[in-house]
């Protein structure tokens, strides 16, 4: 069982210090939004990130999963 | 009040080397852990709104809408994390709330439904004293049976005359299905002077869409709480000294929306520059997160002992002096505290003696944030000389998260071991679970008495318990074991004797061996042994056998220091009287559910035997609709396949009290689910004979009269009452504040005590039998 890479746009830029709120994951700014990416084990794991993101006071604008890349060659 | 708030405290905990039975000290890893319990000011200032700081801004259109939102039973503030949730109700209740505000900071810990209703008892009784005095002595003695808790604690509030306000702060941090269910019961119920406020960041799982239509709900969303521009230009000129212009504040509202937490993080920037409009320029050219921006800059304009300082503490979830001179390994935190809270950095005072201290909660996110990128390494020795404090102060609980926060599994561990039998006998189940939740499974793992704890815990699921035992069988452990487990074979081999599962010869010979292995010297460990052989030997059909192990217990052990011991022998016993001694079964059982309430075990699985005895016993004597919901409520405690021999057994049980209603399909029905069930059991014991034995009972025609009938219990008697008029089963439920099974079985046994089918028929029996007042029409 793999994990789901995800992307958890918030507003605001947020600086590096907020790394190790979201452990295992990376941040990327721009245009006023940060984009939390990384993988996610289970539906427990995202809504752990999800309360973080509650308890930091960030609004969250958009909850997806990463955009599988072409399919892999058979 | 502080004579209650103990209850609220972990359970005290026996004294190290005192002969009391119960001490579980795992001496090797636990040598210096203080006796006692923690003290009790640690808890009472939950029950405080917190004293709003000097100089906040009057929000006079959101106390309006306060106000008005006592025109409703609920008043629910939902809104993120700085939004002046509890600043506003903590002014509010200052001001408006005129003393009749019973106040509850709802914490981690409060994930409990016995402790969040213990916090909201004596919240209430901080307003009126008078207020749930048996609920409360009911809560402390750790029932969890909170349907027949709230309503005494209901109808007490019906009868206080002025009108009451119960806040509950933080309700985000409440999680627990019960704890949501129970609240919702106690809004159903409220009567019209009280009103309930709730601060959460998140929609509660409450029936708020109905209370919206019905008018029973006031909100005040983000959208509300959001400053207005005038709210804004009283806070940072008027209130934190600046002398911005109408322009600037306009800026600022832009960049901020209004969120009270950016502008006051603003406002805090701002002091003492030279040039606040370049700053607020800057600022609001800048795309950086808000609090991220100011946050940063707030504590790099503070001196560098006072950032050293918030930062190191902020890893607590309470702030003292003593406990940030630990963990400072330094003096005069109390007075760094005083100088925080008069320059308004971020401290929320907890108590008027200005003791205790929390950070504003998103602020103490921020200062963790800073703390991990600057000095990620000390964060675990912070931890450490804060578990030091806390088991010095005898807070078992502080200091197993901090523990666990450190990384230092194996103390967390240790601590849990020794511990969590204190816990798990007084009815803190969710305690223990929210301890092993938090430790990473590998730690579990690596920890076999912590693994054994977990498979003991694990609730209904078989699979669960088997994973854990399989940790703690094929362990080689070198380390120390609680006082009183021998060995880690000893402590899965109790487990499995006490669970059972699907084979009682297995629980027997399980047992037997915990008893060989068992420390020579009884501990509680071995008396749990002794009363689980007792238990399988009855269940596997060896009736003379199980007999002296379980005398043997009940003439040697208290109740008090072997509840679960206790409670299982005299269920077993009682399980074991002969059919012609009915008083005897009776009796014994209801010392045993009468035990088991008072130490809080009536809700544990493990000590679900103690109803199906009663139920059983309460058939034979005929008291059908009392022995169906002790034995609904063994069932459930039973769960789904975790405990299979049992819920086979209660099945049976169940089959005689539809026989004796009358009830030969529903009878027949529950044979069928028994029968399967038993099928699947890989040693069925004496549960082949009970199943028989009910199936040649089912053919035989139901008895007609019960033995020992029948006058109506008193709350078959409320119930008749209720009769003549139009309520349906539901809502005399409501009325009565039962649930609608309840209802219908004490219907059942009134027809059948009065020998009718029909609630006409019922009326006019009773009528005649003098039981109902003449032929006088009740209204509907």
């Amino acid at each position: 069982m793999g994990a789901t890479i995800y992307r958890i746009v918030v507003r605001g830029e947020l600086s590096q210090r907020y790394l190790p709120a979201f452990e295992g994951m990376t941040l990327a700014t721009g245009d006023g939004q940060t984009a939390i990416i990384g993988p996610v084990i289970d539906q427990a794991h995202l809504h752990g990130l999800l309360d973080r993101v509650g308890d930091l006071g960030l609004e969250l604008v958009s909850v997806n999963p990463a955009p599988v890349p072409a399919s892999p060659a058979p | 009040m502080a004579r209650h708030l103990d209850s609220l405290l972990p359970p005290a905990r026996p004294t190290v080397g005192t002969s009391d039975p119960t001490s579980t000290d795992r001496a090797d890893h636990d040598p210096g852990d203080p006796p006692g319990p923690p003290s009790p000011e640690l808890l009472w200032f939950k029950l405080v709104p917190p004293t709003p700081r000097a100089g906040l801004i009057p929000r006079a259109g959101l106390q309006s809408l306060l106000e008005a939102g006592l025109e409703a039973k609920l008043c629910l503030l939902d809104a993120p994390a700085g939004s002046g949730k509890t600043t506003l109700l903590a002014q509010w209740s200052a001001t408006a709330g005129g003393g009749r505000v019973a106040w509850v900071s709802l914490d981690e810990g409060d994930n409990d439904p016995t402790r969040m209703w213990l916090c909201v008892g004596e919240a209430l009784r901080t307003v009126e004293p008078g207020v749930g005095t048996a609920a409360l002595q009911a809560l402390q003695r750790g029932s969890v049976d909170l349907q027949r808790v709230l309503p005494s604690l209901l109808n007490d509030l019906s009868k206080v005359g002025s009108p009451l306000v119960l806040v509950l702060d933080d309700y985000h941090l409440v999680t627990n299905g019960t704890c949501h269910e129970t609240l919702s019961f106690f809004l159903d119920h409220l009567p019209p002077s009280v009103h309930v406020m709730l601060a959460t960041r998140v929609d509660p799982p409450l029936p708020v869409a109905r209370m919206r239509a019905t008018g029973e709900l006031k909100e005040l969303r983000v959208a509300d709480l959001q400053f207005t521009g005038e709210e804004a230009f009283a806070l940072l000129n008027a209130s934190m000294g600046l002398q911005l212009t109408a322009e600037d504040v306009e800026r600022l509202m832009e960049r901020t929306e209004g969120w009270p937490a950016g502008l006051y993080l603003a406002g805090l920037s701002l002091r003492g520059r030279e040039d606040p409009s370049a700053f607020i320029a800057a600022f609001h050219g800048d795309n950086r997160h808000v609090a991220d921006y100011l946050a940063a800059d707030v504590l790099a304009r503070q001196p560098s002992e006072v950032m050293a300082f918030l930062l190191r503490t902020s890893v607590l979830r309470r702030l003292s002096g003593p406990l940030c001179d630990a963990v400072l390994e330094s003096a005069g935190s109390a007075g760094w505290l005083e100088e925080l809270e008069r320059s308004n950095l971020f401290l929320v005072p907890l108590d008027d003696r200005r003791q205790w201290y929390r950070y504003h909660r998103l602020f103490g996110e921020l200062l963790r944030l800073e703390l991990g990128s600057r000095e990620p390494g000390l964060i675990p020795a912070l931890h450490r000389r804060a578990v030091a404090w806390y088991r010095a102060a005898g807070d078992v609980d502080e200091a197993i998260h901090h523990a666990t926060a450190a990384g230092e599994f194996g103390e967390a561990g240790a601590l849990i071991a020794s511990h969590w039998l204190a816990y798990w006998r007084r009815g803190r189940r969710a305690t223990v679970a929210r301890w092993l939740e938090e430790l990473p499974e590998e730690a579990i793992t690596a920890d076999p008495p912590v693994a054994f704890v977990t498979a003991w815990i694990s609730g209904a699921s078989r699979q669960e318990r088997e994973r854990w035992l399989a940790v703690v069988e094929d362990a080689t452990w070198a380390g120390g074991l609680p006082e009183g487990i021998s060995s880690l074979a000893f402590g899965a081999a109790l487990t499995r004797a006490a669970v059972l599962f699907d084979d009682v010869g297995g629980a027997v010979r399980a047992a037997r061996r915990a008893l060989e292995l068992a420390d020579p010297q009884p501990s509680p460990y071995w008396w749990m042994a002794q009363a689980a052989l007792g238990q399988a030997l009855y269940l596997s059909g060896r009736l003379s056998e199980a007999r002296p192990p379980l005398e043997e217990l009940i003439a040697r052990v208290s109740a008090a220091d072997q509840p679960y011991a206790v409670i299982t022998a005299l269920a077993v016993l009682s399980l074991l009287a002969d059919d012609e001694d009915d008083q005897t079964a009776t009796s014994l059982a209801a010392r045993a559910v009468a035990i088991a309430e008072v130490q809080g075990l009536s809700a544990e699985p493990l000590c679900g035997i103690v109803h199906m005895a009663f139920g059983r016993a309460l058939t034979r004597q005929g008291n059908l609709s009392q022995a169906e919901e002790q034995l609904e409520w063994a069932l459930e405690l039973f769960g789904i396949d975790g405990m299979a021999v049992h819920r086979a057994h209660v099945l049976l049980l169940l089959v005689a009290v539809y026989h004796g209603h009358g009830d030969l399909p529903g009878a027949r029905a529950l044979l069928q689910r028994a029968r399967e069930l038993i099928d699947q059991l890989a040693d069925p014991g004496v549960l082949v004979a009970l199943l028989e034995q009910s199936g040649r009972m089912l053919g035989s025609a139901p008895r007609r009269r019960i033995k020992g009938a029948a006058p109506l219990t008193d709350r078959e008697l409320t119930v008749l009452r209720l009769l003549p008029t139009r309520l349906s089963t539901t809502e005399i439920g409501h009325e009565l504040h039962v649930s609608v099974n309840t209802v219908r079985s004490q219907v059942q046994a009134v027809y059948r005590k009065l020998e009718v089918t029909t609630r006409a028929d019922a009326v006019a029996r009773a009528r005649q039998l003098g039981l109902l007042p003449g032929s006088t029409q009740h209204g509907p």
